[in-house]
C-alpha cells in the first residue's frame, strides 16, 4: 500500500503551488523578510536610540509622577483616549509613556527626559503586519498572505511525494537548477512546523476582523467590538465627566503584594481623566505562551478582577497565545535567534520558489529576462532599500518619512529593472550594493550614534 | 523539574531528527529506524506538553527544527558535486509561445479562489461559531473556533479548488461548503 499521490495529483498540486507562489510571491517575500528583521524589534529599538535612561525596575511613585507629567504636558490639547506606560523589562529596560499623540522616555525618578525615537523599528513592524497600508485593510492583506502560505505548504507537500524521504538529500552544489530546488524543498520540509505555526497565527491575526464582522452581525446585533469582549475583556463604560489622575500607585502596590515576582510589562489607562477611566496592568508568566494577564483596577487603584486570558476558557488562552507564538518572544534570546534563522529560511524559500519556476522555463527555451530582472529586484532590492532606510534614519534623524522612502525607492528600482533588462548585471549590482549597505548599517548600529 | 523535562523533551526532538537523518541515509527503507525517529519526535512533543504545556511543546519543536537545520547544513557541506538534470516540468502558470492567454478563465479562477472562497470561509467561521455556541461552549471558545476556522477553511479550500480542473465542480464545492454558513447567517440575522 502506498499513500503517495498519483502523478496527476502531483502535477495539479505543483500547478496550484506555482500559481499561488507566483501571484503572492513578492508580497510574501517582503512580509517574511520584514518579519524576520522584526523578531529583534526590541533590540532594534535600543540600537536606534542608544542614549536613553535604562533601569531594571521603576517605583510605583515614579510611574505616577511620569503619568502626572505627561498628562500635564497635554493640557489644553484633545484628551488622549488611552495612556500606556511601558515598564522596564529585560529586552527593553526603559520606561516609556505613550499617548494618542506622543511617546516619551522617563528616568528612574519618573521625570520626562525626552521623546522616544524608534521610527525605523515601528516602520519595519508596520511593514510586516500591514505592509504600511493604513487601517484594517493592511492587516487583512497580510492575513490573506498567511492563508496563501498555508495553501502553499499544503500544495508543496502534495506536489513532492518524496519530500520527507528526501528530507536530508541536499545536492547543494548541483548547477542547473537542482541545487536550488533542493534548497527550496529541504528548507521547506524542515521548517514546516514553524511555517504552519506562523502562517496560521498570522492569518488569524489578520483575518479575525472579517470573521468578527460576520459573528458580530449574526450573534452580537452588529456590534463587532462585542465579539472581542469574551476574549480580552470589555472596555469600561464611557463617562466623559472630568476626573482626577487615577491612582496607579495603589494598583501597582496591589500587584506587588498579591503577585510578587510577576513581571509587569504595561500599565494602561483607559479614558484617562474622565469619570469612566480605569487602570489595566499586564502581568506576564514564565513558561507560558499567553502574552500575559490583564489585571483591572478602578481609578482609585482598587482591584476589580482579571480578564481571564491566562486561566479562562481554552479559547481565550489560545487567542492570547497567538501573538507570542507568531512573534517569537516567549523564550528570550535563544528563541529569538531560532525564529530569526527559521525566518531567514522562510524568506529564502519565498525567493527560491520563483527562481525555480524561471529556471524551468529557461530550460525549456523560454527566456523571461524582464521577469527575472524584476524578481532580482524584489529579492535583492527590497533588503537593500530597507537597509538604506536604516542608514538614513541613523544619519538624518527620526522624522524622516521612512514609509515613503521605502515604497518610492522600491518602485523606482522595479521600474528601472523593467526598462533596463539586464538581469545578471542587475543582480550583481544589487548584491554588491546590499553588502556595502549592510556593512555601513552594521557600523552605524554598533557605533552607538 | 520543569527545566529538566523541557531539556529532555528538546533533546528527544533533536535526537528524533538525528535518527531520521540516519534512517533516510540507509540504502533500503528501515521501518525500525523510521519508527525510532518519528517516535522520538513524538516523545519530544508530548514531554514538552507534559512539562510546560503549549510553551514546552513549542520549545521542543524549535529544538527539533534547529537540530534538523544543522543536519541539513552538514548535508549541504558534504554533498558531492554532481550534475543531475533538473526538472523542467511545466506548471501552466503562463502561456508559452503561441498559446492563447485564456485571460477570462484565469480571471475566473482568481475570482473563485480569492473572492468567493474568502466569503465562503468567513461564512464557515460564522457557522463554526454558531454550532459551538449552540452546543453550550463558553463564548470565547465559540468565537476563537470561528476565528481559527476561517483561515484554515480558506487555505484548504483554495488548495482543493485549484486542484479541481472542472469549473462546475468548483462551483458545486463552494455551494456545498456555503450551506452551513448560509444557514447560520440567516438564523443569526433573523432570529
Amino acid at each position: 500500500m502506498t499513500i503517495a499521490p498519483d502523478s496527476s495529483t502531483v502535477k495539479r498540486a505543483l500547478s496550484a503551488h506555482a500559481a499561488i507562489g507566483l501571484l503572492a510571491g513578492a508580497l510574501l517575500y517582503i512580509v517574511s523578510l520584514s518579519g524576520t528583521i522584526a523578531v529583534f524589534s526590541e533590540e532594534w529599538q535600543r540600537i536606534e536610540q542608544p542614549v536613553a535612561p535604562e533601569m531594571t525596575s521603576i517605583d510605583p511613585q515614579a510611574v505616577q509622577r511620569g503619568i502626572d507629567a505627561v498628562i500635564a504636558s497635554e493640557a489644553g490639547k484633545p484628551r488622549t483616549t488611552h495612556l500606556y506606560v511601558h515598564l522596564p523589562v529585560e529586552a527593553v529596560p526603559r520606561t516609556v509613556i505613550t499617548t494618542d499623540t506622543q511617546a516619551v522616555l522617563l528616568d528612574k525618578s519618573g521625570a520626562i527626559v525626552g521623546k522616544e525615537e524608534i521610527a525605523w523599528s515601528d516602520f519595519v513592524a508596520q511593514l510586516h503586519y500591514m505592509l504600511n497600508i493604513p487601517g484594517l485593510f493592511g492587516f487583512i492583506i497580510v492575513g490573506i498572505l498567511g492563508v496563501m502560505m498555508l495553501t502553499l505548504s499544503l500544495s508543496g507537500v502534495i506536489a513532492h511525494p518524496r519530500i520527507f524521504r528526501d528530507a536530508f538529500r541536499l545536492r547543494a552544489r548541483d548547477k542547473g537548477g537542482l541545487g536550488l530546488a533542493d534548497w527550496h524543498n529541504r528548507m521547506s520540509v524542515w521548517t514546516l512546523p514553524f511555517i504552519l505555526a506562523i502562517s496560521l497565527t498570522g492569518a488569524l491575526i489578520g483575518t479575525a476582523s472579517l470573521t468578527a464582522y460576520g459573528i458580530g452581525a449574526t450573534a452580537y446585533k452588529g456590534d463587532t467590538e462585542a465579539v472581542y469582549e469574551p476574549i480580552f475583556g470589555a472596555e469600561g463604560k464611557p463617562d466623559n465627566k472630568a476626573a482626577p489622575v487615577p491612582n496607579v500607585v495603589a494598583a501597582l502596590d496591589y500587584m506587588a503584594r498579591h503577585h510578587p515576582g510577576q513581571r509587569l510589562t504595561y500599565v494602561t489607562l483607559h479614558d484617562p481623566m474622565t469619570a469612566g477611566q480605569h487602570i489595566q496592568i499586564v502581568g506576564t508568566f514564565k513558561r507560558r505562551l499567553v502574552f500575559g494577564e490583564y489585571y483591572n483596577f478602578d481609578a482609585q487603584g482598587r482591584f476589580i478582577g482579571t480578564a481571564g486570558i491566562s486561566d479562562g476558557p481554552v479559547g481565550q488562552q489560545m487567542a492570547a497565545s497567538n501573538y507570542n507564538l507568531h512573534f517569537g518572544n516567549f523564550g528570550g534570546m535563544p528563541v529569538k535567534i531560532a525564529y530569526f534563522v527559521l525566518g531567514m529560511a522562510l524568506t529564502a524559500i519565498c525567493a527560491t520558489g520563483t527562481y525555480i519556476w524561471l529556471g524551468k522555463r529557461e530550460r525549456r527555451g523560454i527566456q523571461a529576462p524582464r521577469i527575472r530582472a524584476l524578481w532580482d529586484t524584489v529579492v535583492w532590492g527590497s533588503p537593500l532599500i530597507l537597509t538604506l532606510t536604516f542608514i538614513l534614519r541613523k544619519t538624518l534623524g527620526n522624522e524622516l518619512p521612512l514609509v515613503a522612502i521605502f515604497w518610492i525607492g522600491f518602485t523606482i528600482m522595479l521600474v528601472v529593472a523593467w526598462f533596463v533588462v539586464a538581469p545578471g548585471l542587475l543582480a550583481r549590482l544589487l548584491k554588491r550594493s546590499l553588502l556595502i549597505a549592510l556593512g555601513l548599517g552594521s557600523a552605524l548600529a554598533v557605533s552607538g550614534i | 523539574m520543569t527545566d529538566t523535562l523541557v531539556i529532555a523533551a528538546s533533546a528527544s526532538a533533536a535526537l528524533g531528527g538525528a535518527a531520521l537523518r540516519y534512517a533516510w541515509s540507509l540504502p533500503k527503507r528501515s521501518m525500525a529506524w523510521n519508527g525510532v525517529g518519528w517516535g522520538l519526535l513524538l516523545v519530544g512533543v508530548i514531554a514538552g506538553w507534559w512539562s510546560a504545556g503549549a510553551w514546552g511543546t513549542t520549545v521542543a519543536s524549535l529544538s527539533g527544527m534547529a537540530a534538523a537545520m544543522l543536519f541539513l547544513g552538514h548535508a549541504a557541506a558534504t554533498a558531492p558535486v554532481a550534475n543531475v538534470k533538473a526538472s523542467n516540468r511545466r506548471v501552466n502558470m503562463l502561456p508559452e509561445r503561441g498559446e492563447p492567454l485564456h485571460l477570462a478563465r484565469r480571471f475566473m479562477t482568481f475570482f473563485i479562489v480569492a473572492i468567493v472562497a474568502l466569503i465562503v470561509s468567513v461564512s464557515l467561521g460564522v457557522a463554526a461559531h454558531s454550532i459551538i455556541a449552540l452546543a453550550g461552549a463558553a463564548p470565547a471558545n465559540a468565537i476563537v473556533a470561528g476565528f481559527f476556522t476561517m483561515p484554515l477553511a480558506w487555505g484548504v479550500m483554495a488548495y482543493a479548488l485549484l486542484m479541481e480542473e472542472r469549473r462546475q465542480r468548483q462551483w458545486a464545492m463552494l455551494g456545498i461548503l456555503a450551506m452551513p454558513g448560509a444557514v447560520a447567517i440567516t438564523i443569526g440575522l433573523f432570529a
